[in-house]
């Protein structure tokens, strides 16, 4: 059993950093292989054929691509992510700095999306056909139909234009500073916007995760034997529920640490979405790579863990 | 001493007719289809003949929905913008469903080695954001309607294949496949006439949702600057051309605002509907 | 549980964002675009960085409103009879930012980094004009200054500055102002590589505001120099706030969040000059947008058609209904407010009969689906454009409808700005509607698009007409300014007899900020109005 775990853990750590390198390379080649560079953007309006072609030499871009990968890809391995083109920034400082604004946003519309949605959702399956479901599956319903730019731009119209409630934009207050609850004031329409899409989402989820189990044979045993609805319900039902929901959760990843591109361009958030749409306009090669690998290697480890966390947990699952 | 009787068997059809909200969407999915199909005849006007004097007026008898910057029709550019979301939608909902059946169906059907390895394929394509992989292929590579729907389908393909997959997994192990393979049938034979029919109802509803995120995908694209570009009209684009006039002529931005909303919701219905219709528990109750 | 480490969650990232504090008055925000590339006037070209270097470095002269030179750093200068020498007298006791005194060394260490090949910036040709330019400037083997028998730029005394031309040129004077020819300290630059320096990132300068904080893509905050040889600014701190989107701008403005923006949605103007606690400001610029074609490519090659063009489009409209009236309508190269203008060349109004009746004449035969046809091939072709700008995209998109009532299809080919630039100065384009930033003076941007020896540069459209070769050269080599008027304007009608464009406008600066600053002065240049920014005070009204 010992040596098969390690062999198993090996491998899929194996598989991992296999993938890692493998979109790595793939998202490299496309992005020297399309037209433009980030000359035209470094020099502006004041372009001249002889600047370019300096800014191209400087930066390395007239080196083969297997080359140029080779360079990015053992600086990284050391953690030295470049240097951004069109700033000179090192690009891992670049993403430290904008970590903690797209978290404050992510994690705060995750956190509010799953608290609302989850007892939603439970009623919805539990209350089945009644008022309950009709209205939390409705408003579900619209959630996930709505365009999450469309809500975020409404949002502003409505609170910070009419009623001059809320600010429209940016990360803090400028005249308010240390208040906090100024801070809160600017995250409450951004957090919203994403929350409520990702509300909806995990409600219809939710919803439909805990039908599927409600209905499974055990549960009617478990009811013919007699036990009360909420025993069942909360025992047994929602635990296996969760599961896929935790799955659903574990999708959303990439844009908890990726950043939500369209939230954060409508209320002109400082994250990592907006870093990373920025550095795509501007070819700023460094800065994507940089990004892409630190959502990849995220998104892949948390993957890896939980795998191995099944396997750990459950006896039934066979190492391959 | 239940309610329904087991030999009654009222068609899925009849049951997803009593099923209120999914005709719901149906019908609104049936005027979009219409709409983007036949654009140029209803299109009251031509959806790019401006009129410079004509800019900005608010809807009226002769501009039943209003006039743009450009002093084009609103209402005949709503009409005609379906027609891109539809062409886009299909085209990427039509890509994305052949990709994620064929490879989740196999996945499913063999299992093992074969399922384990197409499974990491797909987590690859899991673990890059969204939005950040579409951008790239655009931003780089042109906006075109192909391309756009090109990289539509690479993003939505992996969450289509897992469904189909858990679900002939699941029906891989029923007695009429292991009958079929006992008689003989090839593997080809087996997905193709047993696995993906009885598949089609999970295709058919992921077809139905997965059209609406295309529209939802498609229009934040426009957003950013990507997707359609003029003169052709998308809800998306018209959306962003608009909402500099928010404040001042708010009908361009938010008729194809409330376009976008009410299709995806329609797309979003009809494919609830159709789930609950096709899912045998549910029978012999009407909602 | 959640809840807690929400709330744990939220506390820590909250505590890693670093604050401001603000007074009413004292502080100025200004509303950025985008974010600035990098502060050294030396190398950096694009417009945020010119806005942001404008408070932070002095050049040796500065214009006025009606775009005369005064002294800066330059207290005074003599210029030679034979317009060759410019000898400067520098002001004294100007220190820079950290302290240390300013020399002509600066001078001389700032404008010899231009001149360097190393050194990657655009800016070189504007000093094409000094002794030594084509040995310097070399691609292969460039001399030093020091190998020249003649050196272009003479230290004479710690606060005398000698300029050698090689022609006597007119435009010397102005192209020694900002925001190209900022000065930068010798003693921090000395021997450091320009282009990447973290000088860049942290610039010291004889400004009258000093970088404090710069959070990339967020903000720029200045403090007031109170060394500043003109006197300290009124204010206290310039803010420079990063907000992409203009709608979000505008309503960061009307919420209060920045008290300064440019370039507001056209239709929105009205709205805000009503509005009682903002103020709109309006500034003649240079830059003018254009609809453009390869001169070489056929059918562009007759001038009957490219006339034809001219009248098929309804400029005055245009200007009217898109921009609201704020642009001056474009003649040629040079805007109505520079000297060199000359308001006998008028353009060709808007008649689209005329214009298909030129085409006609031309050879064109309307086709079977009402697109013009000659010898077997329709006429239509691609227009390429950024795709981000709006005016350009809404300007393109008119075009395209006028053109087709006459028979001309035009396929829009809206694309990104990296990839815009790379085929535009690799001439692969059939049109274009673009613009050029220009310059107050004549003399840059003239010569450097239409002269027929540029066609590896600005004129990517390959336009070749000797006489205006001519014309260019002769403005180019006097230093009177009558002289030069007069070339410019056997220019200007030479040009609009070929119709290589249709010139279209020269849209206007709008700026709205908040009632309560005074002291802005909207100067005719690119970005002029930043010049300003140290008289702007707070009177509370």
């Amino acid at each position: 059993m010992e040596s098969g775990l390690r062999t198993y853990v090996a491998k899929r750590v194996g598989f991992a950093a296999l993938m890692l390198v493998g979109v790595s390379m793939i998202l490299f080649t496309i992005m020297r292989l399309a037209p433009g560079g980030p000359e035209a953007v470094l020099i502006g309006g004041e372009f001249s054929q002889e600047a370019a072609a300096q800014i191209r030499q400087r930066l390395g871009l007239d080196r083969p691509i297997a080359l140029q990968y080779l360079g990015w890809a053992a600086a990284a391995v050391r953690g030295d992510l470049g240097r951004s083109f069109k700033t000179g920034d090192p690009v891992g400082a670049l993403i430290l700095d904008r970590l903690g604004p797209t978290l404050q946003l992510t994690a705060g519309a995750l956190v509010l999306a799953l608290a609302v949605a989850i007892p939603l959702g439970v009623l919805a399956a539990v209350r089945r056909g009644t008022i309950w479901d009709t209205l939390g599956s409705a408003v579900a319903l619209f959630g996930v139909s709505f365009p999450s730019f469309w809500l975020g731009i409404m949002l502003i119209l409505m609170f910070s234009e009419v009623f001059h409630l809320l600010p429209p934009s940016g990360l803090s207050e400028y005249g308010h500073e240390t208040d906090v609850l100024a801070r809160l004031r600017h995250a409450i329409l951004p957090t919203l916007t994403l929350g409520l899409i990702q509300m909806a989402s995990f409600m219809r989820f939710t919803r439909s995760s805990l039908l599927e189990v409600l209905r499974q044979d055990y549960v009617r045993t478990a009811r013919a034997k007699g036990l009360g609805g909420g025993t069942v319900v909360w025992r047994h039902a929602l635990r296996n529920a969760l599961i896929p929901v935790v799955t659903v959760v574990g999708l959303s990843l990439p844009t908890l640490v990726g950043g939500a591109v369209l939230t954060e361009t409508v209320f002109a958030w400082p994250g990592i979405g907006r870093l990373a749409v920025g550095a795509v306009f501007e070819r700023d090669y460094p800065v994507i790579m940089g990004v892409n690998l630190m959502v990849s290697t995220v998104v892949i480890t948390a993957n890896l863990l939980t795998d191995l966390a099944y396997c750990a947990i459950d006896p039934r699952i066979s190492y391959r | 001493m239940t309610g329904e009787t087991r030999t009654e068997r009222p068609s899925a059809l009849r049951h997803f007719a009593r099923n209120r909200r999914g005709l719901l969407g149906g019908v609104v999915v049936a005027v979009m289809i219409v709409a983007g199909t036949f654009a140029p005849v209803l299109a009251p006007h031509s959806y790019s003949t401006q009129s410079l004097l004509n800019r900005l007026k608010p809807p009226s008898a002769a501009h039943w929905l209003g006039t743009d910057g450009f002093g084009r029709d609103v209402l005949s550019r709503v009409i005609w913008g379906s027609r891109v979301s539809l062409e886009i939608g299909l085209l990427a909902t039509a890509l994305s469903l052949v990709v994620g059946t064929a490879v989740g169906s196999v996945a499913g059907y063999f299992g093992g080695a074969v399922d384990t390895a197409i499974m990491r394929a797909a987590d690859v394509f899991l673990s890059v954001p969204a939005l950040f992989l579409i951008l790239i292929v655009v931003a780089l590579f042109g906006a075109s309607l192909t391309n756009t729907a090109l990289v539509i389908a690479l993003v939505t393909w992996a969450p289509v294949g897992r469904v189909v997959r858990s679900e002939c997994l699941s029906l891989s192990n029923r007695d009429f496949v292991h009958a079929a393979a006992a008689l003989g049938a090839g593997h080809a034979r087996i997905l193709a006439r047993h696995l993906l029919v009885n598949a089609l109802p999970i295709v058919i509803v992921q077809a139905s949702l997965l059209l609406g995120q295309t529209i939802l995908i498609e229009s934040g694209l426009s957003y950013l600057g990507l997707g359609a570009q003029p003169p052709l009209p998308s809800w998306g684009n018209m959306v962003v051309e608009g909402r500099q006039f928010l404040a001042s002529a708010w009908w361009i931005a938010t008729f194809p605002g409330l376009a976008i909303f009410v299709t995806v919701l329609g797309f979003n219905l009809f494919g609830d509907g159709l789930r609950d219709a096709s899912d045998p528990t549910l029978r012999g109750r009407s909602s | 549980m959640i809840h807690a480490i929400a709330l744990a969650l939220l506390a820590v990232v909250l505590g890693l964002t670093p604050t401001l504090g603000l007074a009413a008055g004292k502080d100025f925000v200004i509303g950025l675009s985008g974010d600035a590339t990098s502060l050294n006037p030396v190398v950096a070209t694009d417009g945020q960085s010119y806005i942001a270097e404008w408070p932070l470095f002095d050049s040796l002269v500065e214009l006025d409103q009606t775009l005369n030179v005064k002294p800066l750093l330059a207290e005074s200068w003599e210029v030679s009879r034979d317009g060759l020498t410019y000898t400067f007298k520098l002001k004294r006791g100007v220190k820079w930012h950290d302290g240390k005194p300013f020399t002509a060394r600066d001078v001389a260490f700032t404008f010899y980094a231009v001149l360097d090949p190393k050194v990657t910036t655009p800016h070189r040709a504007y000093f094409d004009a000094l002794a030594g330019f084509p040995e310097l400037t070399a691609k292969e083997n460039p001399k030093r200054p020091e190998e020249l028998a003649v050196r272009p730029i003479e230290v004479v005394d710690d606060h005398t500055v000698r300029f050698r031309l090689r022609y006597p040129s007119g435009s010397f004077l102005a192209v020694l102002t900002n925001p190209r020819a900022g000065i930068v300290p010798e003693h921090l630059l000395k021997g450091a590589d320009l282009n990447t320096a973290e000088f860049n990132r942290k610039p010291v300068g004889t400004g009258p505001f000093k970088l404090v904080e710069w959070r990339r893509g967020e903000r720029l905050v200045m403090e007031a120099n109170d060394q500043y040889h003109a006197g300290r600014p009124a204010l206290d701190r310039l803010i420079m706030r990063i907000i992409p989107d203009s709608v979000v701008l505008l309503q960061e403005l009307r919420a209060g969040g920045v008290d300064f923006m440019e370039n507001p949605p056209l239709t929105e103007v009205a709205r805000l000059k009503q509005t009682p606690n903002l103020k709109v400001l309006v500034a003649d610029n240079t830059s003018y947008t254009y609809f453009g074609w390869r001169q070489d490519l056929a059918p562009f090659t007759d001038v009957r058609v490219r006339r034809a063009l001219y009248h098929a489009i309804d400029v005055p409209s245009i200007v009217r209904e898109v921009l609201q009236g704020y642009a001056a309508i474009s003649t040629g190269q040079f805007p109505p407010s520079s000297w060199a203008f000359d308001p006998s060349v008028k353009p060709y109004a808007y008649d689209p009969n005329r214009a298909k009746a030129l085409l006609a004449e031309a050879g064109f035969k309307p086709g079977p689906d009402g697109v013009l046809v000659k010898d077997g091939k329709r006429f239509s072709f691609s227009v390429r454009h950024d795709q981000a700008n709006q005016s350009v995209k809404d300007t393109a998109v008119i075009i395209q409808e006028y053109l087709k009532r006459v028979g001309v299809e035009v396929q829009l080919e809206p694309l990104d700005w990296p990839t815009f630039v790379k085929k535009l100065f690799a001439s692969e384009f059939e049109g274009i509607v673009v613009g050029w930033t220009n310059h107050h003076d004549p003399d840059p941007f003239a010569y450097t698009i239409w002269h027929s020896s540029q066609w590896k540069g600005r004129n990517f459209a390959h336009y070749k007409n000797a006489r205006v070769d001519e014309a260019l050269e002769a403005a180019r080599r006097t230093g009177n300014t009558a002289e030069r008027k007069k070339h410019y304007a056997e220019f200007s009608k030479l040009l609009m007899e070929d119709a290589p464009y249709v010139f279209l406008y020269f849209p206007q600066q709008v700026y709205v900020t908040r009632a309560g600053y005074e002291g802005f002065v909207p100067i005719p240049t690119f970005a002029g109005i930043y010049q300003s920014l140290k008289a702007v005070r707070w009177t509370g009204k």
